[in-house]
């Protein structure tokens, strides 16, 4: 078995340079993987500047300020706020499990939407799904919601969703487990005039991309300055109706949704150009 | 390739990559704790072998199949510790493969088992690296039961396996005595520990009891621990034949000269087991996709 004295002690050169080589190489990996290449940018945690870049493998996390509401002449568009500019409420999504929805017109009336997402234990898997409309009326007949430009991170690893595109429930794998996902995406297909009412005057419905535990508990927060009011039509009679809470520009449904109930009707004003 | 393909071909390359650490691990453990004398069967040589080549295919499989197929980026399918890992985990299957001829070149104690269970150690914490059990609440439990059920697996199903290669021919017989006793202690053992450290496991990873038993994962874990009972129960069948086998070998004569009914009996139970085994290491894989959905 051991053979020749000579091969026997080539063989074990051989195995250790390998064996030593290998080591080293874990180790280096270890250290150059964060900046090993990748379809997605960098987790959002460490990316505060704003991007012109649209693509969604290239385009970073947009963080402008939330704050002023949409000027005429402004080119750029309006985004949510991320962590890295507002202190985010505790409680689902950000320090205990469920979902943080945060949302914000974009002046063509999609919206920029940002998720944080806790889960009560690790998963391999994430099931995304667009907002089912019928429960906004016959106002939303023949829209087709659809996320574009999705950027999903776990646990800081940047996932890789098709496309970058939700137009229908769409079950996708993690590389690691995990429990902690944040989601970027533009939000069309969602908004529609409301007739009657005042010229510009649009309603949108909105609900997580999250799709799963319908348990889970869910904080839906809407700013800008053309938001008028939040209606929650999950929920029934007049706390349907008087839903929104908070002050303008930064309205959020009153409480905690369930996610199975997790819809919000957005009433907000078009730019007029 | 789609997406159902690429699920397909990851979830059997886990196969590959489990039954060569059962393969692999397992002899390693056989040689160390339950037959040092057992280096010259070249049954258990060939299991050793084959159990590297399975693991070192299924350690460059995995992300080569998302690199090729899905046309995934390195750094989106390979975080900085599962890297180094599989790194790790190359250099011990490499010490395998190059020092397996100093390992079985006299009876595997002292230095050899030493080396042995090193090289056993270091592809299991590989595989607790690439686990579930990192990150999360409970991580460090999640580790240590993580950790105890990878070694108990490759003790019990890695020495089922070798113990099957050794005395499923039929001539060894007068091994039985000898082995079966104390692989039996090694398997009792390595269920308990199994039992134990499958039932922490599931219910972190699943957070709770309650989501445990609701989820999908839940209900394919109670498929694996049916068959996991009935392997048990397989077991302990074939090893009580297997005793009256031996016992009949030494003290009784044969009613047909020449023809070794006992251990051919032993033979079905002990592949019935194997073939139990397999479905087992693939319910596994399949665990692995089917973890909670939010």
């Amino acid at each position: 078995m051991t053979g020749h004295p000579l091969a026997a002690w080539l063989r074990r050169a051989v195995g250790l340079a390998l064996i030593v080589g290998l080591l080293i190489s874990a180790v280096a990996f270890y250290r150059v993987a964060p900046q090993l290449p990748r379809a997605t940018p960098a987790p959002p945690s460490n990316t505060t500047s704003s991007s012109t870049a649209t693509s969604p493998t290239t385009a970073g996390p947009a963080s402008q300020s939330p704050d002023a509401s949409p000027s005429p002449t402004a080119s750029a568009k309006r985004v949510p706020p991320t962590q890295a500019e507002v202190k985010l409420p505790p409680g689902p999504g950000t320090t205990e499990p469920g979902i943080l929805l945060m949302a914000s017109p974009l002046r063509d009336g999609s919206f920029d939407v940002a998720e944080l997402v806790i889960l009560p234990s690790q998963v391999r898997s994430v099931r995304l799904a667009p907002p089912k409309l019928a429960v906004g009326g016959k106002s939303f007949a023949g829209l087709k919601p659809v996320a574009s430009e999705v950027q999903m991170s776990a646990d800081d690893q940047p996932v890789i969703v098709p496309k970058g595109r939700v137009d229908s429930r769409l079950e996708i794998a993690l590389v690691e487990p995990s429990n902690q996902m944040e989601l970027r995406y533009q939000l069309h297909e969602v908004t529609a005039r409301s007739i009657p009412s005042r010229a510009g005057r649009a309603l949108a419905v909105i609900s997580p991309l999250a799709a799963g535990d319908p348990s889970l508990h869910v904080v839906m927060m809407v700013s800008g300055g053309t938001v008028r009011n939040i209606e929650c039509p999950m929920r029934r009679g007049i706390s349907g109706q008087t839903c929104a809470a908070g002050r303008k520009p930064n309205l959020r449904a009153k409480g905690e949704l369930p996610l199975s109930q997790a819809v919000i009707i957005v009433q907000f004003d078009l730019p007029r150009t | 390739m789609n997406q159902d393909l690429l699920d397909l071909a990851l979830g059997a390359n886990r196969v590959l990559t489990y039954a060569g650490y059962v393969l692999l691990a397992g002899t390693l453990t056989f040689w160390s704790v339950v037959w040092p004398d057992g280096r010259r069967n070249g049954r258990l040589v060939v299991l050793a072998l084959a159990g590297t080549a399975a693991m070192i295919i299924g350690t460059l499989a995995g992300p080569a199949i998302q690199l090729i197929f899905a046309g995934r980026l390195l750094g989106d399918i390979v975080t900085p510790l599962g890297g180094a890992a599989q790194l790790a985990r190359l250099a011990a299957l490499v010490a395998a493969m190059f020092f397996l001829p100093d390992i079985i070149s006299g009876a595997v104690v002292g230095w050899r088992r030493i080396l042995a269970l090193t090289v056993v150690l270091v592809i299991a914490a590989s595989m607790v690296a690439q686990s579930d059990a990192i990150g999360g609440p409970w991580e460090v439990t999640k580790i240590a039961v993580t950790g105890l059920h990878v070694l108990a697996t490759c003790a019990w199903l890695g020495g089922l396996v070798a113990l099957a290669a050794v005395l499923i021919p039929g001539d060894r017989v007068e091994e039985l005595d000898q082995l079966i006793p104390r692989f039996s202690r090694v398997a009792m053992l390595s269920v308990a520990t199994l039992v134990v450290t499958g039932i922490i496991h599931a219910v972190a990873v699943a957070g709770g009891l309650s989501p445990l038993i609701g989820s999908r994962y839940g209900l394919v874990l109670v498929i694996k621990v049916a068959i996991f009972g009935f392997m048990l129960l397989m077991g302990n069948h074939g090893r009580k034949y297997a005793a009256r086998a031996a016992f009949r070998q030494r003290h009784l004569v044969p009613d047909v000269p020449g023809k070794n009914v006992g251990v051919s009996g032993l033979a079905v139970a002990m592949g019935a087991e194997l073939c139990i085994a397999f479905v087992i290491l693939s319910t596994t894989s399949l665990l692995v996709m089917v973890a909670p959905h939010p």
